[in-house]
Formats: structure tokens, sequence, C-alpha cells
């Protein structure tokens, strides 16, 4: 091989206007493909950049006597494989330095770009935590941003955390069989349930297949979920009871470590759980509570409406045990009140050792007491689930596998003495059917008024998405023996009689499908009329048996058919039997009831008006326990 | 040498090269991403329904239809899920509607592709509103809606409105100095640790003449001696029996305003227009008689959404996503939106709304907009937030630093009593230095 121009070679400049055809030749359609797809715009660029690249190449075969090139067993009689052996090298360094061109093209700009700034935007992990768990989850969260952020030279922030609250349990299925609602909640790809229970129910596996072993599993009904349990964040934690001194010691169970929930009937005021609607601590509380009387016969019926009787709906039911434990604080101030918190240990024992409810100092006189139930304790095991949903974001997914990690070692401190039982979806099921068959059975229909006037703002959003939500957090209080149907007034954009959006039916699960299925399809409001009284005239005389109306309107009937007074006597006519439904009139304004409808209740012993200045779920506390 | 070996190289270099190109072509977004099918815009939820159903009106002449599908309405979430999709990549969306301090980020970081608009066809929107779609010399953004604080107060307790922060100042001071003052405070903010801290501080430093910005490169200005006023100022203003600040704007957001303005707890409160259009039609305790509102006095900060083009899409479905935000940003749906959905427009001809288009029933006239002179000369006048690729990081920063400056001031009465509390200077380069990491995506 020999360096430089060999002899016989004509100089540099006069060998490069011997080749500027093919060279031409090449450069053009090359940098036109590249001009194509990346912008016309470049196309100077690119034709500079290819016939530069050429020229390279030819450079290093002009100084490379490429004639020179052969393996010496193929220097004599096998004059072939050389010419192969010649080309094949003509054709790797062009193409060399085309991989170099190409790499340098797409690379460069986009490091210089960095280079400005240093640090790309971060990659995204939304985390999904129940109520029990956000608080922790979400301090966590920061901490693994930082940690992420001190592991990279510059100290880019590579991982940007947001942690959301989780559906209720009795939603987990239905967001993930398909029907995940993005207008409430992101796409998570990091879950962090109450139990493992909760996986179970959301993806129909039962609970001794779902294997911390990276297995993933595919959610069902034709959602892109996979999901993959993965350790767990802190060991479980048992639910136990929790309370003050004074009330240990009026109940005369100071030093004792387990008291029966019999023993507690009838002595004990109020019960504080997180909300059973939306927590899973909360039903698994229900169902602990109900657990020595699961029977069908009247007397276990009985005891349960008994025991149902205990829990606190009064001021607010919070969804964090934590705040369960505040709430718990409130009701000790009155010292004629005997109440306990049914909670994880753990939120009693960060309670203790904290600065709780606006407190600086917790005197040591005011820590709480703990007692396990007597039987069957249920625990919160907090698993980590990696969730995804298809797409190809793999730095995020990483970064979320890396979370999941970081929460498996980073979990709450061990709870203290027995770690409780395994809760099972089962569990969770019979919580809420024998939470609702505590009570009487109840039937409603909805009555949703679809006047233009309840597109008009009010404190979290319209009066009709208020509405809305009311209804479908309605739903998940229903169980086993409730009806439920749905009516809309006036029917269409003009006239005044109501119409049938879902029929009267048990209130089971494709019952509370077809009604949150029409729900999202009530975007706006498009009535002229709001003709209040003749549609619960209506709808009384429409059906038969023992029933609630549940009128949701921003409270003022404009009929455009009939006068006020004898469109109210008609009212009065259909509400004025043993056999007329109940009516509550849930008014939607900051304003709340009207002065008509509080004439109305005054008059009409069946008809009630339930103003709108609470939150939903204070106002459905508020309507069902009059149910 | 040969020319054939030459030959033979630079076609190694040709086809290597073409064949790259090809492959990256094939495997690309664009040429993965549907060609048919409705356009999906992807945003914060709108309660009113008036943006859906003004993109799901669009009826171009080629059979195009477009769906709107909601997020949730808490910004940060909002964010996430909108941040995930773009990074996916699975073509979910077409249009990102995206709030005005993000387009930065998601232009950085390749989310979005310049809008491709020719400026020229967007001179009527409001040039100020406009700019906020701009970054590093390119319109990443049309905005669709936008926003300016309003001052409302109590016009039966106060003689006049208030033009300048200091008569608002002087106003509140007045107010809660009388013997028998209805109100506990003057003045209720919103400098909750959330975004609405960093809006609301800002503009209390910009009234000083100072600021708070961020060049393309990422250096952070800061005007030391405004930031420091500013704080100072305030935290005199939250001391005291009867403050013309009220302290409890440390944990309030604008529903929390509301509350306290209803209550009769304060006579001025700054708050958006939709807020007060709430206050006006809830029929809650004030009536119309006893609250008005101006244009919030002196610096104003610009809020609002903007429509983007996701990135990279196939030319003819951009071209269809371009169409979609000409159409919503064209005068009768701009008036729509105002007059349906209380959405300010950001077209300076927009302001005369429809007044019957959405109605209301026989004896209630359906408001969802406050009046519309007034908001206009809020949003004439009012200034965008600091623009960065990590503007969320950003803000959050600098609110946690002035949020824990103002509760460690007003907890300490006297600086004996803070012993730990770093003098102002120390706390001005801890500030300087934690912004400029963090507008450079930096932590720590």
């Amino acid at each position: 091989m020999s360096f430089g121009p060999p002899l016989g070679k004509p100089p540099w400049s006069e060998h490069v206007r011997e080749i500027w055809l093919p060279l031409l030749g090449v450069a053009v359609p090359a940098s036109a493909a590249l001009a194509g797809a990346y912008g016309v715009e470049r196309l100077p660029l690119f034709f500079i950049g290819c016939v530069a690249a050429l020229l390279f190449v030819d450079g290093v075969l002009y100084a490379i006597d490429v004639r020179g090139l052969r393996p010496p067993q193929v220097r004599h009689g096998l004059g072939g494989a050389g010419v192969v052996l010649r080309a094949g090298f003509a054709a790797f360094t062009g193409a060399a330095v085309a991989v170099v061109l190409f790499a340098g093209w797409t690379t460069v700009p986009r490091a210089v770009s960095w280079g400005d700034e240093g640090c790309r935007p971060p990659a995204e992990v939304p985390v999904m935590a129940a109520p029990e768990n956000i608080d922790a989850v979400d301090a966590q969260a920061d901490l693994y941003a930082e940690h992420e952020a001190a592991q990279d030279a510059d100290r880019c922030a590579p991982v940007r955390v947001t942690v959301f609250e989780a559906p209720p349990p009795g939603e987990l299925e239905a967001a993930f069989t398909g029907m995940w609602d993005l207008a409430e909640r992101p796409h998570p790809k990091v879950w962090v349930p109450g139990t493992r229970a909760a996986v179970s129910l959301a993806t129909g596996v039962p609970l001794r297949d779902l294997r911390p072993d990276g297995m993933w599993i595919r959610s069902r009904g034709g959602s892109p979920a996979r999901l993959r349990t993965d350790g767990s964040f802190g060991t479980p934690s048992p639910l136990v009871l929790a309370a003050s001194q004074r009330v240990v010691e009026s109940l005369g169970l100071t030093g004792a470590g387990s008291v029966s929930w019999d023993s507690l009937l009838g002595r004990t005021t109020r019960l504080v759980l997180p909300r059973p609607e939306r927590t899973e601590s909360g039903l698994a509380g229900v169902f602990a509570l109900f657990s020595g009387s699961l029977g069908g016969d009247g007397a276990a019926q009985a005891r349960r409406r008994q025991l149902f009787n205990m829990i606190d709906r009064d001021g607010g039911v919070p969804d964090d045990p934590g705040e369960s434990l505040c709430r718990l604080r409130e009701l000790d101030t009155d010292g004629s009140t005997i109440a306990v918190a049914f909670v994880p240990l753990t939120s009693v024992e960060k309670y203790n050792s904290g600065q709780p409810c606006g407190v600086s100092v917790l005197p040591r006189e005011e820590h709480l007491a703990t007692l396990r139930p007597s039987g069957w304790t249920p625990a919160i095991d907090r698993p980590i689930v990696q969730v995804r949903w298809g797409g190809e974001d793999e730095e995020g997914n990483r970064f979320a596998d890396g979370f999941g990690d970081w929460l498996a070692r980073h979990g709450p401190p061990p709870a203290k003495g027995p770690a409780g039982s395994t809760l099972m979806p089962e569990h969770l099921i019979q919580g809420r059917n024998l939470m609702a068959e505590a009570r009487r059975p109840i039937s409603i229909e909805f009555l949703l008024d679809y006047s233009a006037t309840m597109n008009g703002r009010t404190r979290g959003g319209t009066r009709l998405t208020n509405a809305l939500t009311i209804i479908d957090n309605a739903l998940t209080r229903f169980g086993r023996g409730d009806r439920v149907g749905l009516w809309r007034f006036p029917g269409g954009a003009t006239g005044r009689a109501p119409a049938m959006l879902v029929p009267h039916a048990p209130a089971d699960g494709p019952q509370t499908m077809r009604i949150r299925t029409k729900l999202d399809e009530l975007r706006r409001a498009d009535a002229g009329t709001t003709p209040l009284y003749h549609a619960i005239t209506a709808v009384a005389g429409h059906g038969t048996g023992r029933r609630t109306l549940v009128v949701l309107t921003d409270g003022e009937n404009d009929d455009p058919a009939g006068d006020d007074l004898s469109t109210q006597r008609r009212l009065r006519d259909a509400l004025d039997d043993a056999d007329s439904p109940d009516v509550y009139v849930l008014a939607l304004t900051g304003a709340g009831c009207a002065n008509d409808l509080v004439a109305l209740e005054a008059t009409l012993p069946k008809f009630h008006c339930v103003d709108g200045k609470r939150t939903a779920d204070a106002m459905l506390d508020a309507l069902f326990s009059k149910l | 040498m040969s020319n054939r070996l030459r030959l033979v190289a630079f076609l190694g270099f040709a086809i290597t090269l073409l064949a790259m190109t090809v492959y990256g072509e094939a495997t690309s977004a664009p040429s993965r991403c549907r060609t048919e099918g409705p356009l999906t815009v992807l945003g914060g939820r709108d309660d009113t329904g008036t943006r859906r159903a003004l993109v799901q009106g669009w009826q171009p002449k080629d059979g195009t239809r477009a769906e709107f599908r909601e997020l949730p309405s808490n910004s940060d979430l909002e964010h996430s899920e909108l941040v995930s999709t773009a990074r996916s990549a699975t073509c979910a969306a077409e249009v990102f509607l995206i709030d005005t301090p993000w387009i930065p980020e998601f232009a950085e970081a390749g989310y979005i592709d310049p809008v491709g608009i020719p400026e020229g066809d967007l001179k009527a929107i409001i040039p100020e509103v406009l700019k906020t779609g701009r970054f590093r010399g390119k319109l990443w953004a049309v905005p669709l809606n936008t926003d300016a604080p309003l001052l409302i107060y109590r016009k039966d307790l106060v003689g006049k409105a208030p033009g300048t922060p200091e008569e608002l100042m002087a106003a509140a001071r007045a107010l809660t100095a009388r013997p028998k003052s209805p109100v506990t405070s003057g003045l209720m903010l919103q400098l909750h640790d959330y975004e609405g801290f960093t809006v609301n501080i800002l503009e209390l430093i910009r009234d000083l003449g100072g600021d708070i910005t961020v060049s393309d490169d990422g250096t952070v200005t800061m005007d030391r001696g405004a930031v420091l006023a500013t704080l100072r100022q305030l935290t005199a203003a939250m001391r005291g029996d009867r403050p013309p600040v009220s302290p409890a704007s440390l944990d309030a957001d604008e529903n929390a305003g509301i509350d306290a303005f209803e209550q009769g707890k304060v006579a001025f409160l700054r708050d958006w227009p939709a807020f007060y259009t709430q206050l006006l039609t809830d029929g809650a305790k004030l009536g119309p008689d006893q609250i008005d509102a101006v244009p919030y006095p002196g610096e104003r900060v610009l809020g609002g959404q903007s429509l983007a083009i996701a990135a990279p899409l196939p030319d003819d479905r951009a071209r269809a996503a371009r169409e979609l935000i000409t159409y919503l940003t064209d005068a009768p749906q701009q008036k729509r939106m105002f007059a349906c959905g209380g959405l300010v427009p950001v077209r300076g001809d927009a302001y005369e709304p429809d007044a019957a288009a959405c109605g209301g029933t026989h004896r209630k006239r359906l408001v969802l907009h406050a009046d519309p002179g007034k908001i206009r000369d809020a949003v004439r006048g009012a200034r965008a937030r600091p623009s960065s690729a990590y503007y969320p990081e950003f803000s959050r920063v600098l609110r946690r630093h002035l949020h824990e400056y103002l509760r460690e001031r007003l907890r300490c009465t006297a600086p004996s009593a803070c012993p730990k509390a770093p003098d102002d200077n120390t706390f001005l380069n801890r500030l300087a230095a934690a912004l400029d990491r963090a507008a450079r995506g930096r932590a720590g």
C-alpha cells in the first residue's frame, strides 16, 4: 500500500476536474432525496454536504493506492477476488462516509440545541395513588425526581412525576376495561392502590395469580392497558381502631389489646371511617364491621343496621385516613361524644409522631390509642403496579420502572404488631353490598333540569356538570335491592314534557353503565324553558311503588304552558297521596333554594329542598341520610 | 485509480444514504400516523361545552371532521397527559390545546411543529396575545382564548374604583381603618402555592417597575430590588388586625377568594372574569347593585390557551389542522365562544358577542361573561409570563422560595424571633441561583 499521489497520477485539483461529472451525478440526487425528506429549504446545505463527503471518499481512495491492496494469498492467480476486495473496500468507504454524514446531520443540530440550554425537557411519569397512599407517594415523587437529577453530570432534571388520586374502588373495573375517563384523570404509568384486591378487581385476575414476577396482565374488555405488579410500597398495615385516651378510659378498655365490635355497639356513638364509597380502607372497614353478622336473617340485618348507623356521616366524610383522624379529633372536643376511628395503623403512627391537623406540637396525652378488633383484621398492602397503554415513550417507561423500584425501597416505616389479613376482592364487593343493604332499599329517579341556564357557572364548573357529578357519585352508593332511573326535563329544546333517558330498573352493573353512558352524552343543556313543577308532576304519576324523585335544577320554574299557580296546584295534588313519591330538589346555585321552593317545602310534607352550597358528596350524604 | 472503483465508492455512498433516508421516513411518525378519520383536538375540560361544540361544528368542504377530547381541568394533570400523549408517538391527537406558558417546552421538546400559518393571516389577533405563541422567532401556536384579571369590588362600600395600584392600596387601607369597618381586610389575592401565586407576584413586581425574565438561552434576569421591595411591602400589608391585604391570601386560590368576597371579609378581589361572572349570576349573597369590576389596576398577566399542531403529522393532516385552527380563531367562532362559554376572545373584533347565540330560558338570560369592554381593556396592556422551556419547574421554584419567605416573615413578628431566617441578600442570591438552574432544566 502506498500513500500520497502515486506515480503517474495527476495533481489533486486536476483530478477533481476529471471527476466532477460523476460526482455531481451522485451528489444531486442524494441531496435532493435528503431535501425531500428533511426540508426543501435545506437543499443547498445537503448538496454542499454531499459534495464534500464524496470528495472525501475520493480523496481517501486517491491517497491510498487501492490497486496496491491485495491479501498475500490472492497476489497471484486469483485476480477476481482481488477485484472484489478492492471494490468492496471502495463501496465500504463510500457507505461509511454516508453513515457518518447522516448521523451527524441528524444528531449534531439537536446536540447544539440542547447545548444552548444544556437539558432536554423532562420525561413525564403520571402516578395514580389511592387516597390512603397519595400523600406518601407524592412526597416520594419529589425525592425521586431530585435523586434522578443528582445522577446527571449536569444535574439536568430528567423526569417529572405527577401524582393524582385513583377512582373509587367501584369504578376501577370500568376504568381499566375500556372506559378510562380522560376528563377526570390522565393515563397512569404507575398505580399504587390500597390493596392487591383492587388490582384483582380492575383486571379480573384472581388474587393468587397476581405474582410480582414481572408478568404483564392484559386488561379485559379491549382496553389497551397492561398491568404488572412489582413489589409493595412498604409492608402491610392492618386496620385498627383508634380513639383518644378519654374514650378508651370511658369504655373501660385501657390496656386492652383488642375489642369486639359488639362491645362497641350501643356505647360508641360515632365510628369514623375513610369514605367507603371512595376508599378501599373504608370498604374494608365496613366489611370488618359487618363480619360478625353476614347472615340474611332478620337479626343479622337488624344488627348490621345498628352498626351502620354508627358510621359518622356528618361534617363531610374525608377520603384520607389522616383526615379521618382529624375528624375524630374534632368529635372528641365534645366531651360527651364517644368516637372511634377505623384506619390503617400507619396513619395512627404518623398522627402520633407528627404535626397532625394543623397542630404544631401534639402533647403526649393527645396521642391516640389503638385497639385491634377481635376477629378478622384486614390490612392494606399497597402494591406497586406498572401500567402501560401502548406507545413508544421508552424513556418515560424506564423512569416509571425506576420510580416503582424507588417506592419499593422507600415505603412507609413498618407498622408494629401483627400484619393483619389479606383483603380479597370479594371483601370489597361484599362491603359495598352490605353497606347498601344495611339501609332500607331505595328507589330513585333522577330528574335532570336541561334548561339553558344550567350552563351557567357555579363553583366547580357549571350547574349541569355539577349535576352530572352528583348523579355519577350517587351511582357508587347503590347496591342490591336498590332501583334507579334517569329523566331530563324538558325532553327537548322546546316543549314541556319530560323525557325518560334510562328506564327505572334494579341498580346493578349494567344499569349503572347505561346511566353513565347517557351522562357522557349530556354536554350542554339546550332547552329554553324550565317546566319544573310539570316535570315532577308527570314523573310522579308515571311509576308506582315507593320511590324518591331527586330533581337537580337551578331552581326556577319557567313553564311555557301554564302559570305558576295552576302548575303548583297540580303538583300539590300529585304529591298529596300516601303512595306519592317523596321529592328532593337539589338547588344547584349559590343562592340555594328559591323562595317558592321553600314555600312548597313548608306546606307539602313530601317535598324537600336541599340547597346547593355544598360539595357533591356532602349533598349526597345529606340526601341519603334522609332517605 | 480506476474510475470504476471511484464509481463503486460513490454508489456505495449514495445507496447507503438513500437507504437510511428511506428507512427513516418509513419508520417515522408521519408515515405511521393516520391519514383518515376525524382530527382530534386534545385539551383541558371546558365545562360549558362550547369548545367541543365549535370543534365538532367545523365542516370543511372536503368532509374532514374534528372531535374534541377533554382532559382534566386541573392544569397539572392536563399537562401530564398532553406530554405523555406527545411522547408516546401514537398520533392520538393532531392538535393540542395548551396553556400559553407551556408553548416553549412543547416546542423545545419537539412535541409540536411550527404552526405554519402566515402571521399576515392572523392580523386580527391582538398583537400582545399573538406574541405568546412565539418562541425563538417562530410561531408555534395560535391563541384560542385569552384571559386577564379584573379588580372586583364592593361598590356599596367603595366610593370610586381605584385606577392605580397606589389608589388600590390606599382605598384598602382607608376601608379597613374605619372604626366599624364591615370587612376584615381590604384586598384578597391568590397566593396559595400554585400557578396563581406566580401570576399574582409577577404583577406586584412589575407594578414596582421590575420583572423576572428568561431569555431564549435560559438566562434569568431578575430585578432584585423590585422583588425584595414587593416581598417587604406585601409582608407589611398583611400584618395587623385589619390589614389592607388579607393574610388568608397565602392559602387562597380563585374559589377561596370568591368565598371571602361573598362572605364580606374583603372589599376588593383580584380574579379572572369567569369568577366575576359567577359572582354576578350564581345568585349568592351579593347582588349586582353591590358589586362591580374594572380592569385590575397596574400590571396584568395574560392567561389563556393556544392551539398547536402535534409533531410530526403527514402533510395533509397538518394542512387540515391549520384550517381548523384558522376556523376556530375566526370572528364568528370567537364571538360564540365568548357568548356561550365566557372564553375571552383573542381578536379585537370579537368583543361584541352574539347575545342571542346561547340564550337562556324565557325568564332568564344566560350570562356567561362580564362587560366586554372591561374585559377587552383588561386584556390590552396585559403581558405574558416569562418564556421558558422549563416554565413549570421555573414557576414551582419561584413560588416555593417566595411563598416560604412570606410565611416565615409573617410568622415572625420581629427579626429576633426568626433566628433561622436568612438575611435578604442571602435569600435573593439563593433565589437567583435556583431560578437560573430551573430555567435551564436543572434541579437543586
